[in-house]
């Protein structure tokens, strides 16, 4: 009896090569779609499949790459038709494969595109279904150029069936996919999720492909696929052909295999002779399974850190314990206070960024959705997703794009039953608190039985070693005088044990006075007994400064250059004097956000005179110098930016309440429409004017307008749209908000409006530029 | 055939910018800044594909479907061929104007009016690289004159944009990455 998961740990496994190109050479025209021939032409197609099988391919691709429910109603229908050809062909080859071939969607997933993540999810499902009913041997999922994409491919396949999954993804010559992850980052990802095989197919040639390989083979200890291009197309007589000739291909092939690629085949322009060169070059390698790799990875969009001896700090400042500032944030739903503290700790030098947004009294699983949706649209970084709930663990976990770091679980059995079947579908490294049902043992002991108990536990769901990274706890010392002692011990000991390690390193210090003093000391002592990472202030210079002497005396920073570049930056931050002749006006007139933030920082008392006498005369005045078309609007953006930039510093000595005294705007760029720089420009201006924004974001539909005036109680509403094809989508959201209310005034603005075209979809104002947008607002709160 | 590959990175031609951020640039402190920052974000791509222009009962077919857009046959002239083509700037630019956008509005207006300078120039420069020294008419674009933009669809399908320079279209015609140009030129004999 065949089994795909048993052949790929014994012998090479020879994939089918390209469809459509050879279906061109049959009468396919170019433009048409190959899979609409599983209809039309299903003798030709099941013709194909068996030129592949008799030239050695062990699996073949049905003929389903192109449907999709986004592309075609009939996709039922086209699928179904496609794996009968397939079976027809292998009804005389039993022993052979039947991969369903799951292309992209051929929509891009926001932040970048307009598709959501649950969207591509359900379109990859229902086709998937249908893959598992007709009796696939496996799915592929192949040529996907979006990390993100893939993932949502990868749970649609975990979702529906059992079949193994085997994952090619499109490298460009950079070694990225398109939208940036590198090979580390998606090895991550995918060993991550659990996929079978994976690898790359298409894009150039396999000469270019080597490194990929290269990579992949280095980093993974999964099984690796290659199914490359025949070259780069040129035309011969008027043909298009591909330039390297089945002997080449399988010269290449064959240097896959003796690397290490364990799955070959071909893309575009390979033909059923380029597979059976291939498969007669590789018949005398000796097959290699893939090592075990023990590398701790966690990864972003973009990017894989990992975990090792290399101490990695992970910014602290997104969770609100402590920090009245962020509370109020969370409260009023104010993401963007989050996303410049994240902006500012990647700037300060975290390798990861912790977020937690527990408070008792809001939605924690929706705003962490919110949060890390928003957090990886700026940030490169890899995030810990942190919350003492697996709900909202989960909801973190599934949208998130890349590997994260999961915290946490701990010995308690509850936990471990919730959190590592989360961990396993969706993967993850985790944390684990050395605590249990009995509370946190006293002794070095205690809390490394505790580790080696969470480890069990989770190898039965397959999580792996690597993947636990061991929290000792850091306890305060001032209630406990042997706590610290403890904890470093238990850092050894666990380290010893062969885990990775982390610590909240401010816990020490709890209760006593200038707490960054014992921080750094204890964070120096833990690094030197083995801690791999901490979850540290990234704007504490004491800790920066342990953290790169640290590294250049434990050899691991070479030549000392990141501790000089560290070092001079410092002083050169020191020696920055801030200009005395500089008014916090003329800053703000001038655009100089920095010089005004620091001047607003200085500011001892009464925040809110000067507002009135500093910044609202200074915005004024630039404000006026635009409509009289003496200032242009860059400059006048600038002037915002740095008063919102002072606002905000002056705003930390005024109590929460008295934000947004002005009245309130709800500010969207309608559905189907992601420009949003004219949106962005009236809300930065209007809050540089005093105006509280709820910022609703890009392609957000008429309903979610209408909830946010429901949720709010604000009545003005702007709307922003670029494009021809999305003014209905505004005119949509006009009528809904004026049937619910007709008090609601919509004002609208954006490239392709005008007057008489807004006042023809019902709104009440045609805002020509930001400055219109302002007046309307101070007319309409009647000031 | 179909042709594609990476366009070195291009320059920025002051006019086009001053035009876009309707300023002098002197006047704009942010744009060095904001230029570095766009430099490191920029992957410029082309794909291109020659064809022969079949003149219909009502217009014209270059191989996707009938085009009856009386600005395009205008701009065509007595070509008998054509080259389509898209050009990108690559999604790391949408990612950097997101962020910019999130934190920063007004880099992210400069930035963006940088970015769509560029992409024109881009496409010059693609042009050099498409055309190798043939003169062409100077190019047209879906949403120029009476060129609709639901072209768009069949003109990327063409060019099989999605595969080869990673553009897909969303249901309301925006091409992303949004840094992204497509365009007919003629080929003048």
């Amino acid at each position: 009896m065949k089994n795909f998961r048993n052949d790929l740990k014994s012998k090479y496994l020879f994939f089918d090569g390209g469809t459509g190109t050879v279906l061109q050479s049959l009468g396919l025209n170019p433009g048409e779609a190959p899979e609409s021939w599983s209809l039309t032409h299903p003798d030709k197609i099941t013709e194909l499949h068996r030129a592949y099988l008799s030239a050695g391919a062990n699996i073949i691709k049905a003929n389903t790459f192109g449907i999709n429910p986004l592309k075609y109603t009939n996709y039922a229908e086209l699928i179904s038709a496609s794996i009968s050809c397939a079976k027809e062909a292998l009804s005389d080859c039993p022993d052979a494969y039947l991969a369903y071939d799951l292309g992209p969607l051929g929509r891009l997933l926001s932040p970048l595109g307009d598709l959501s993540f649950e969207d591509a999810v359900e379109a990859f499902s229902k086709c998937l279904s249908c893959a598992s009913d007709l009796g696939c041997d496996l799915i592929l999922i192949e040529t996907m150029a979006d990390s993100y994409e893939t993932k949502a491919a990868v749970i649609a396949a975990k979702e529906t069936c059992d079949l193994p999954i085997v994952v090619t993804n499109a490298y460009g010559s950079d070694g990225k996919v398109m939208t940036g992850a590198d090979a580390e980052a998606m090895s991550a990802l995918l060993e991550g999720l659990g996929v079978d095989a994976f690898g790359a197919n298409c894009s150039f040639g396999p000469d270019m492909m080597l490194p990929i390989a290269e990579k992949l083979l280095s980093v993974s200890s999964t099984p690796i696929v290659m199914n490359p291009n025949a070259g780069l197309p040129t035309v011969v007589d008027g043909k298009t052909l591909y330039t390297t000739t089945p002997t080449e291909f399988a010269k290449y092939i064959k240097e896959m295999a003796t690397m290490g690629v364990t799955l070959l085949g071909g893309c575009c322009g390979t033909t059923p002779e380029h597979i059976r060169e291939a498969v007669k070059a590789v018949n005398d390698v000796p097959f290699k399974a893939p090592t075990e790799k023990n590398d701790t990875v966690v990864s972003s969009y973009a990017k894989a850190v990992t975990i090792g001896n290399d101490p990695i700090l992970i910014g602290e400042r997104i969770n609100p314990t402590g920090k009245p500032k962020l509370k109020a944030a969370l409260r009023e739903n104010d993401i963007s206070y989050l996303l410049i503290e994240a902006s500012r700790e990647e700037e300060a030098g975290a390798h990861i960024l912790d977020v937690n947004v527990g408070l008792p009294d809001i939605n924690e699983a929706e705003m962490m959705k919110k949060a890390v949706k928003e957090l990886q649209s700026v940030t490169a970084l890899p995030l810990q997703l942190d919350s003492s709930d697996p709900k909202v663990l989960e909801n973190a976990m599934r949208i998130y794009n890349g590997k994260p770091l999961v915290n946490s679980v701990n010995g308690e059995k509850e936990k471990m039953d919730a959190v590592f079947p989360l961990v396993k579908k969706y993967g993850g490294t985790v944390v684990a608190l050395t605590m249990d049902e009995s509370g946190i043992p006293n002794t070095v002991e205690g809390r490394a039985e505790i580790a080696l108990k969470i480890a069990s536990e989770a190898a039965k769901y397959g999580i792996k070693k690597k993947d636990i990274i061991v929290d000792p706890l850091a306890l305060s010392v001032s209630a406990d005088k042997d706590s610290a002692l403890v904890t470093l011990g238990a850092v050894k000991k666990i380290t010893e044990l062969g885990f990775r390690t982390v610590l909240g390193v401010s816990n020490i210090s709890f209760g006593l006075p200038e707490r960054e003093k014992i921080n750094s000391t204890f964070f120096a002592l833990a690094l030197e007994n083995g801690l791999s990472c901490a979850i540290m202030n990234p704007f504490s210079a004491s800790m920066l400064d342990t953290y790169y002497a640290f590294r250049v005396l434990h050899g691991l920073d070479n030549g000392c250059l990141d501790y000089i570049s560290y070092a001079d930056k410092a002083k050169a931050e020191r020696a920055e004097t801030p200009q005395a002749d500089l008014t916090l006006s003329y800053c703000i007139l001038k655009g100089m956000a920095k010089e005004a933030i620091e001047i607003a920082s200085r500011v001892k008392s009464d925040p809110l005179g000067v507002i009135n006498a500093e910044i609202i005369p200074a915005l004024n005045e630039i404000g006026q110098q635009f409509e009289d078309k003496k200032a242009y609007l860059p400059q006048l953006l600038m002037s915002a930016d740095a008063a919102s930039g002072a606002i905000s510093e002056l705003k930390k000595l005024m109590p929460s309440a008295s934000d947004g005294g002005k009245g309130a705007v709800i500010l969207a760029t309608v559905k189907g429409d992601i420009h949003d720089i004219g949106k962005n420009i009236v809300k930065v201006l209007l809050e540089s004017y005093g105006f509280k924004v709820y910022d609703l974001g890009r392609d957000v539909s008429p309903e979610n307008v209408l909830d946010a005036v429901k949720n709010t109680d604000c009545k003005l509403v702007g709307l922003s749209a670029l494009m021809t094809t999305t003014v209905p989508s505004m005119e949509k959201t006009v009528s809904l908000l004026h049937e619910y209310d007709p008090d609601i005034k919509v004002m609208v603005g954006g490239a392709v409006l005008n007057e008489e075209y807004a006042r023809n979809i019902g709104a009440d104002k045609y805002s020509p530029d930001a400055m219109g947008a302002v007046r309307f607002a101070e007319e309409f709160y009647g000031m | 055939m179909i042709k594609h590959g990476i366009i070195p990175l291009p320059e920025v031609d002051r006019n086009e910018l001053r035009a876009r951020l309707g300023c002098p640039i002197e006047s704009i402190s942010l744009i060095p800044k904001c230029l570095k920052g766009l430099n490191d974000c920029v992957s410029a791509k082309f794909v291109s594909r020659f064809c022969d222009i079949i003149r219909t009962e009502s217009g014209i077919d270059l191989g996707f479907g009938e085009i009856t857009s009386k600005d395009l046959i205008k701009n065509l002239g007595e070509c008998k061929r054509a080259a389509v083509f898209a050009v990108t700037l690559g999604s790391d630019v949408d990612r950097l104007l997101i962020k910019l956008g999130k934190l920063m509005p007004s880099e992210q207006f400069v930035t963006d009016a940088i970015a769509s300078a560029l992409s024109e120039t881009a496409c010059d420069e693609a042009e050099k690289l498409i055309f190798d020294g043939l003169s062409h008419a100077p190019r047209f674009s879906p949403g120029y004159g009476d060129l609709p933009l639901e072209l768009q669809k069949p003109l990327l399908n063409f060019l099989d944009a999605e595969k080869t320079v990673g553009i897909t279209l969303s249901p309301s015609l925006l091409m992303t990455p949004t840094k992204s140009i497509t365009a007919i030129a003629g080929i003048i004999e």
